[in-house]
């Protein structure tokens, strides 16, 4: 006998439908493809009633519950239809998709695979998943698929272009250009794509960056510029890139041609196109042009590398006889050749530039002229920004002098200069001495800034931009409460300007005023519901970061590591976000900016904010760690304790801390649950339930302290290696895991890149002080620990380490404060010096040096008061002095 | 000094920061990634001497193909500290520019809150906008928005001749000091 199963579609393995059912099933993907979920479920639901146990239905089924919203319930339907029809590749491609929505990368591509198993050319289920592979960055995955793709489908021309990014993003330049000239000689004469427009444009531009990425090819990419001339629109960008690859080549006539004509097409502002333009005057090499294509701001080639006094005059004359006369309106072209001026030339200069920008009033004047002054160091221009080396420099006393004169002018006869002809209006004077507050900002004379900005606010009160600064320096000088009263005046003069809005909070966060902070920012961002939530669905990383730190230092590590947690969400987000412009840039051929998108969010884990909120975390969670403080009453004191006995007490502790969160975390699900009923049946959007859920930070706590750290920094040495603070973060999680090796190497990274680092004199102390406790090694790891540590203490012995930092530190009385409080902690420690000469090193120059803030003094006092008798009068020296360096400064003691 | 140039990715979350000091209109990364992926040559930044971002455009061609091809200006703002000097204006020009070179726009619209005397200023008198319309409540908080635009000469074949403006009266003298 038959067996009756066989025809049954419920038998799975690819029996068909009957035809009716058939003809269903596909209204039934119809009404998916154009979104009537509600129709398409009707559909699936009409199928299932006769044939429950259809896997590709189930799956249909599934997919349409989870695009309305329903995961938990598609994820089920999905399953269930898999395992009824597992040589259907629809219920797999569909168990894919679902990973997708769910962002479980790896695992969507492994069910396409198994989907592709089946049915090896599915054009959908293939281009899924190479959307997949280049967001995971399987290039080499992605290169082959879209191979693959192209072979079934050569008539598209998206899956040309694919394939040739795919080859690009290998590194196959030149089967990329293949890929490219092949598709082009596939069209027809006078094709549409051939011509002028914006697709063939971005197309010429994107293969001619991958001829100039090619080994010494920028030969063939200036001849390609010209060939493709006519097609592209992007003027702008073809200029530049012939300018770039002229002077690469050294041909410096078309160079300048092309520079030239980037000027005349308005771009006069921008500092790198000069920096092109003085390459070409100075016949530099092609290494120095690639050096100035990457540097930011008003920084040129002229405040790069000192310049000859020659090299300056060719310079200043190109500028003052060309091009200040060709572009009369360019500001860049004026203000550059003052950085290439001196003497009295400068003097001028900067004098008639403070006239002009004085009675225009404008507030960022300081901060040009701040940027005039540089340092040579090694064959390099840098920027002072240290108090201590300001007011060294030669040039400051220029400016003061010129200001000073101008004020003691303004104040006798209401011009810059008694010989002046115009008298100036009368908020002239009020900007001289904003401008002359900003001056002693830069030095640090926090007083006499203040004293002219009250001046200023009783010539007229309601000058916004004088709070501001005023606001800044009380901070400065330790202020906080005056600065946000300060700021709470400025805002109150203009509540429509967001900027003040914001200063304020940022203000009051750095005050410990957390709940007055938000109050204030709320005026802004709360009219979309919950404050709270319009900034963290705005990604307001900002503010974020300062409530985080906010909290911590009032001990609330719970808000705290919730706050930092949003902003790694944030970069989570951004990472996820990037998946939906896979397939549009393909469309959209914009190849250059997607290509720079790729490698942006390759360190996207690199970025400021993200690395701020990575550090912040695990300095909680290692605080955390080394004290736990969790409930407050009933925890023991661990360091009274032997290492083995902290180990189990910290187990019980933690095991009790797990059982109370899970109760609130019960608790708390419930209420959620009878909220979502009470209210509105709408789906809540990911950011409610970020804020929402445990808002306390409760579960954070009580995750594994050294874990967390762990992973964090783990990212943060991937993905922000040349921050000395990732490998600082790296050593302090690693010598607390007893990772000897790992210790080690941080050490080595971060004396890379600033072996004057005062963390890391801290860390390699630390790491030799505890190196007779590490225990049992292998014999191999033993061996590299004995012969790669000594090079961290220049192959001395700990001590006359130690002795010589300190030696070498008094002798360079402009030493930093943190670097000489560091020292000055490890002399006493290791008993390499007394306490006496450990509060020298602080005392003596300490308040002279550089690094000198409120918050290192503030450092350097409580590590002279835990030095113990012997220093008691150290620290009342440090105290005046401190005092005297900031009188405005509530308390210090 | 400030140095305008045309963004690049690296410039997006700079941006997004400087919005959100600056204006009550705010927008995801997604949103200025969709920008600089579509239309990459309109969006510019302006770097302080340092090389942070004060001030930014942030623009797109709109896509109906019922209008005649024209730009968009989605978002632009400069932080206060880096005022009156010139930044909003040349930020505008060079996005401008290159709608009109790249893209072919014949115009550029924006919107701007009727209470915003500063911006209008900058847009009816040094950038030579006119008013278009008025949208009642186009701002979440309710306020109204002038729909404004600008033709640029090489390409303006559909700019309406000259019209009333829609019966406006603009009150007040826009304060200059806030510009």
């Amino acid at each position: 006998m038959a067996p009756v199963l066989d025809n049954n579609p419920q038998a799975g393995a690819g029996r068909p439908l009957p035809k009716k059912e058939q003809d269903m099933f596909r209204t039934l993907q119809k009404h998916f493809d154009t979104k009537q979920y509600k129709k398409a479920l009707k559909q699936a639901d009409a199928i299932l009633k006769k044939f429950p146990k259809h896997g590709e239905t189930l799956a249909m089924k599934g997919l349409t519950l989870s695009s309305t919203g329903k995961g938990g319930e598609a994820q089920a339907c999905v399953k269930e239809g898999l395992m009824n029809d597992m040589n259907s590749h629809m219920c797999w491609h569909v168990f894919g998709l679902l990973h997708r929505n769910e962002r479980n990368y790896n695992e969507a591509i492994k069910a396409y695979k198994r989907a592709l198993r089946i049915d090896n050319s599915n054009l959908n289920i293939l281009r899924d998943l190479s959307m997949l592979q280049i967001q995971m960055r399987d290039l080499i995955g992605f290169e082959e698929t879209r191979a693959t793709i192209l072979q079934l489908r050569p008539s598209l021309k998206i899956h040309w272009m694919a394939l040739a990014l795919a080859k690009h993003q290998t590194g196959e330049l030149t089967g990329a250009i293949e890929v490219i000239d092949t598709y082009l000689r596939t069209l027809n004469e006078g094709s549409e794509e051939l011509g002028r427009c914006i697709e063939s444009s971005e197309l010429a531009m994107y293969k001619n960056r991958i001829l100039a990425e090619m080994p010494n090819n920028y030969d063939e990419a200036l001849h390609h510029l010209d060939v493709c001339e006519e097609t592209v629109v992007d003027r702008g960008a073809w200029l530049f890139s012939k300018a770039e690859y002229s002077i690469k080549l050294r041909d410096f006539a078309r160079g300048r041609e092309a520079v030239m004509a980037m000027f005349d097409r308005g771009m006069t502002e921008d500092y790198r196109i000069h920096s092109m333009y003085m390459c070409i005057l100075l016949d530099v090499d092609a290494d120095l042009c690639d050096k100035v294509l990457g540097l930011r701001g008003s920084q040129t080639l002229a405040s790069m590398v000192p310049l000859t006094g020659n090299q300056k005059k060719v310079l200043r004359e190109a500028y003052e006889l060309d091009l200040q006369v060709r572009y009369p309106d360019s500001y860049a072209a004026k203000q550059i050749p003052i950085t290439f001026l001196d003497g009295e030339a400068f003097r001028f200069a900067v004098d008639q530039l403070c006239r002009k920008h004085l009675s225009q009033g404008v507030p960022s004047l300081c901060h040009e002229l701040h940027s005039f002054l540089w340092i040579e160091r090694d064959d390099s221009l840098l920027r002072p920004n240290d108090p201590v080396d300001l007011r060294l420099h030669s040039l400051y006393k220029v400016y003061t002098d010129v200001v000073d004169g101008f004020i003691s002018s303004l104040a006798a006869s209401s011009k810059f200069a008694e010989s002046d002809a115009d008298e100036e209006p009368q908020t002239t004077i009020l900007w001289a001495w904003y401008l002359r507050a900003g001056l002693h900002e830069l030095v640090a004379e926090y007083v006499d800034a203040v004293i002219l900005l009250n001046k200023c606010i009783e010539h007229t009160p309601d000058a916004v931009d004088v709070y501001l600064l005023k606001a800044r320096i009380l901070y400065k000088s330790g202020d906080c409460s005056g600065a946000v009263e300060c700021i709470e005046k400025g805002r109150e003069l203009d509540k429509q300007d967001r900027y003040m809005n914001n200063e304020t909070t940022r203000y009051m966060l750095l005050a410990g005023m957390e709940e007055e902070a938000m109050k204030i920012i709320s005026l802004f961002a709360k009219h979309e519901g919950n404050s709270e939530q319009n900034l963290f669905e705005m990604q307001c990383s900002w503010y974020e970061l300062e409530m985080a730190a906010c909290c911590f230092k009032k001990q609330d590590m719970g808000r705290s590591l919730k706050k930092y947690a949003a902003v790694l969400k944030h970069f989570e987000d951004i990472r996820d976000d990037q998946f939906d412009f896979h397939g549009y840039c393909l469309k959209k051929v914009t190849f250059r900016s997607y290509v720079d998108m790729l490698r942006f969010e390759d360190s996207l884990f690199g970025q400021e904010y993200y690395v701020k909120a990575a550090l912040g975390t695990i300095h909680i969670y290692l605080v955390l760690y080394d004290r736990p403080i969790i409930s407050e009453s009933d925890e023991p004191d661990y360091s009274l304790m032997t290492s083995a006995e902290r180990k189990k007490a910290k187990a019980i502790a933690r095991k009790k801390k797990k059982a109370s969160v899970k109760v609130e975390a019960d608790v708390h699900e419930i209420s959620e649950a009878n909220g979502n009923h009470a209210k509105a049946p709408s789906a809540k959007t990911e950011a409610t339930s970020f804020i929402e859920i445990d808002p306390l930070g409760k579960d954070l706590l009580a995750k594994d302290p050294l874990l967390e750290a762990s992973k964090l920094s783990a990212v943060l040495v991937y993905s922000a290696p040349r921050n000395i603070d990732s490998w600082i973060a790296r050593y302090d999680v690693a010598i607390r895991r007893k990772k000897v090796m790992m210790s080690l190497q941080s050490l080595y990274k971060a004396r890379s890149i600033d072996p004057a680092n005062a963390a890391l004199f801290t860390r390699t102390v630390d790491f030799f002080v505890k190196r007779p406790f590490f225990g049992n090694l292998s014999d191999q790891s033993q061996a590299f620990v004995d012969e790669a540590a000594p090079t961290l203490l220049n192959d001395k012995d700990l001590v006359v380490f130690i002795q010589e930092a300190a030696k070498a530190a008094s002798t360079d009385e402009l030493t930093a404060l943190p670097l000489r409080v560091a020292i000055a902690k490890a002399l006493v420690e290791t008993k390499a010096g007394s306490v006496v000469d450990a509060c020298a090193l602080i005392v003596d120059c300490g308040i002279k040096s550089r690094g000198v803030s409120v918050d290192t003094c503030s450092e350097a006092l409580s590590v002279l008061k835990s030095l113990g008798s012997g220093a008691e009068q150290a620290t009342k020296m440090w105290i005046a002095a401190v005092k005297a360096q900031f009188p405005l400064l509530p308390t210090f003691e | 000094m400030v140095n305008i140039r045309q963004a690049t990715v690296n410039d997006l979350l700079e941006m997004q920061t400087t919005n959100l000091l600056c204006l009550p209109e705010n927008y995801q990364m997604k949103y200025y990634f969709y920008h600089i992926l579509s239309w990459p040559q309109l969006l510019w930044v302006a770097e302080d001497d340092f090389g942070k971002v004060v001030g930014y455009v942030l623009a797109k061609m709109e896509e109906d193909e019922s209008q005649p091809k024209h730009g968009h200006i989605t978002s632009l703002s400069v932080i206060r500290t880096h005022r009156k000097r010139g930044i909003a204006t040349a930020l505008m020009r060079r996005s401008q520019r290159e709608m009109e070179d790249v893209f072919g726009a014949e115009y550029v619209s924006l919107h701007v809150r009727k209470s915003n005397k500063a911006a209008f200023h900058l847009y009816s008198v040094t950038l030579a906008y006119e008013v278009n319309d008025v949208e009642k409540g186009y701002y979440a908080d309710g306020e109204d928005a002038y729909d404004m635009r600008c033709y640029f000469e090489s390409n303006a074949k559909s700019r309406p001749p000259a019209k009333e403006m829609a019966g406006l009266s603009i009150e007040g003298k826009p304060n200059a000091n806030k510009a």
